[in-house]
């Protein structure tokens, strides 16, 4: 009797894990493997069913997929992956001796597919030698269990490449230097940018897109710049660290309370409350995390002092001016005996009026670079955001953006504004972004997110539109072009300014796409947990295949 | 008996060897778990082994304990 062609199924439906035990004997496994074996062969299928060559070649499929193995060579080799990643009792084995692992394995391994992911991990547990490693482990012996599946092992290593991309485009043509002066600098870039060529221009624009509002973007500039100057694997071991420090403590109470009572300080209220709550929140972070960077230690100490300071004897404190100027330009304060500055009756006073006082606070925030820092809190966000399902908004809004304005915007530059109008240019530019940033907001409806977007696109386009009107409105711009009288001079000043534009306006767009590969990466951990757990329901199978050695006899005969 | 039969595996010891493990990545179907458990399921059919090289009742009981041995994770 002919089998009929399943249909049912395709692709997308996915794959499960079927397990067998089998007597150890070679013939038995003969026996059993020439069972899936069959599958295979065309003539045993029914033609009238479906379609014979699309049969074998997913029966061709799982065929390649059967592994056999041995109960105790797979825990040996869960054990040793394990050890060799968690850094603590057991010593590290080498990768050589991690292939040499699988390779006793046997069944079919190809010991060469899991050399990148294992120089890889290698790289993570040499940077964390206490993270728990459960992902990493889980997809390592996911792979090691279905080696010869290879859509498995292609899906996983498309999420790590993905991921790496995500990271690539988002550094990929960063200049170095992001550093904005002041607007004569800009002047003399953008004038660069039009006598030497196009990547000149480009440079400025970059800097005007990101470099404008160093306060907002300096987060984002220290990400990637670190990330320029380190690498991809430093840039995913930190997203490990984040994870890894989540899971010890919550930073979305402590940070998000922080920042939401900075955000929302009212210079002409009791700064007192600020400062006290300030305080107890780094105090909380602090015993939160235990060691903490020498940055978070002085805006520790800072607070903890201000605090004391101000709120000392119920009526403000005693502090002395020099201390107060310290605390602005040097972070510090000595002691706590002394007096406000003159014409103040206290330092509560004193920082009532001083919007410096928050702008420091924000500041030290945002130049808090190590565990702690707004870098891990946008990151910690994003993991938030990927987990309340964010992630299909932000492909929603992607894919929104890119298909209207986003196409939009450059063809206007490119086809309907006029070069010597720059002011028509600006104002068109201003409402496609506007348009955009309407649709962004119905993409994040979450404040976390928003707050996200605000500092990686918002803030930069904003800055974007702010320059581009100045520059307007200068009169240099108009000069250039006005003097600029052969065809040539024209455009070359055209040819700057488009592609200047089109290089800022798709450098922006692919921040959606790295936040997008983000969240796509991030998504993919928490596979990885569902794979880990599978993994142990193997483990236990196996485990107690090996250690009753007759479990799979119905009632034990 | 069809010579397409299966001969009966005379080189395990069910005490001494013990089992291993096997494992298959199927689709994720009703219809394709049907076919591959078919299979294996056929190994529990006296009928299907060749009576010249073993007993085929103990043959088929050991298929069926394959068959019934597996576990989808």
């Amino acid at each position: 009797m002919k089998l009929p062609i399943p249909d049912d199924w395709d692709e997308s439906n996915g794959y499960q894990i079927m397990l067998v035990c089998v007597p150890r004997s070679v013939q038995w496994t003969a026996i059993a493997k020439g069972a899936i074996y069959e599958l295979t062969r065309g003539r045993n299928w029914d033609e009238e069913t479906g379609i014979i060559l699309d049969v074998q070649s997913v029966a061709r499929e799982i065929w390649e997929g059967v592994c056999m193995a041995t109960c105790d060579d797979i825990l040996t080799v869960l054990n040793r992956i394990a050890n060799s990643m968690d850094g603590g009792n057991s010593r590290r084995y080498t990768i050589p001796e991690l292939q040499q692992a699988l390779s006793e394995i046997g069944g079919g391994f190809d010991v060469s597919d899991f050399t990148d992911i294992l120089e890889f991990v290698t790289v993570l547990t040499s940077k964390l030698p206490s993270l728990q490693h459960s992902w990493s482990i889980a997809d390592l012996v996911t792979m090691a269990m279905t080696s010869r599946f290879r859509a498995s092992q292609l899906n996983y290593l498309e999420d790590i490449s993905l991921s790496q991309r995500g990271i690539n485009i988002s550094t990929g043509g960063l200049p170095n230097q992001l550093i904005y002066e002041n607007l004569g600098d800009l002047f003399n870039a953008g004038a660069a940018g039009v006598t030497g060529g196009q990547s000149a221009g480009v440079q400025w624009l970059w800097q005007v897109v990101k470099g404008k509002d160093i306060q907002v973007t300096q987060d984002f500039l220290d990400l990637f710049n670190w990330l320029v100057s380190g690498s991809v694997r430093d840039g995913i071991y930190s997203l490990d660290t984040t994870i890894d420090n989540k899971q010890e403590f919550d930073y979305s109470v402590v940070f998000g309370d922080m920042v939401t009572e900075l955000i929302n300080a009212n210079p002409n209220a009791n700064l007192t409350s600020l400062i006290t709550g300030i305080s107890g929140l780094t105090s909380q972070m602090q015993s939160g995390l235990g060691a903490v960077s020498t940055d978070l230690q002085s805006l520790i100490d800072v607070t903890g002092e201000m605090s004391e300071c101000v709120c000392a004897g119920g009526n403000g404190c005693s502090c002395g001016a020099s201390e107060g100027v310290a605390v602005f330009e040097q972070g510090e304060i000595s002691h706590t005996s002394c007096e406000a500055p003159a014409g103040f009756v206290d330092w509560d006073d004193y920082f009532t009026y001083s919007k410096s006082f928050t702008c420091w606070i924000i500041g030290k925030l945002v130049g808090v670079v190590g565990n702690v820092s707004n870098y891990e809190k946008m990151i910690y966000d994003f993991i938030q955001s990927a987990e309340q399902g964010t992630h299909w908004s932000v492909t929603e809004l992607y894919n929104r953006v890119a298909n209207t304005h986003a196409n939009i915007l450059p063809q206007t530059i490119r086809y309907n504004i006029p070069v010597n109008n720059l002011t028509a240019m600006t104002t068109a530019m201003t409402g496609h972004l506007s348009s955009m940033l309407g649709a962004i907001e119905q993409g994040f409806p979450e404040t976390p997110t928003s707050t996200i977007v605000d500092d990686y696109l918002v803030n930069p386009s904003l800055a974007l539109i702010s320059e581009l009107d100045s520059l307007a409105n200068s009169g240099w711009a108009q000069n250039i072009v006005e003097s600029a009288n052969s065809t040539e001079a024209v455009i070359d000043v055209n040819s700057w300014i488009e592609q200047g534009f089109l290089n800022a306006i798709d450098s922006t767009y692919s921040e959606y796409e790295s936040l997008r590969e983000y969240f796509k990466s991030i998504t993919s951990r928490n596979v990885s947990n569902y794979r880990y757990n599978k993994i142990s329901e193997i483990s236990d199978f196996t485990d107690t295949c090996y250690a009753y050695n007759d479990p799979c006899v119905g009632g034990g005969s | 008996m069809s010579e397409n039969n299966l001969p009966i595996p005379d080189d395990w010891d069910k005490v001494q060897d013990g089992y291993r493990t096997m494992q298959v990545t199927i689709p994720n179907s009703s219809g394709w778990v049907a076919m591959v458990k078919g299979q294996l399921l056929n190994l529990g059919d006296a009928s299907k082994w060749d009576s010249e090289t073993g007993d085929t009742i103990l043959a088929s009981e050991t298929g069926f304990a394959i068959f019934e041995s597996i576990t989808f994770i």
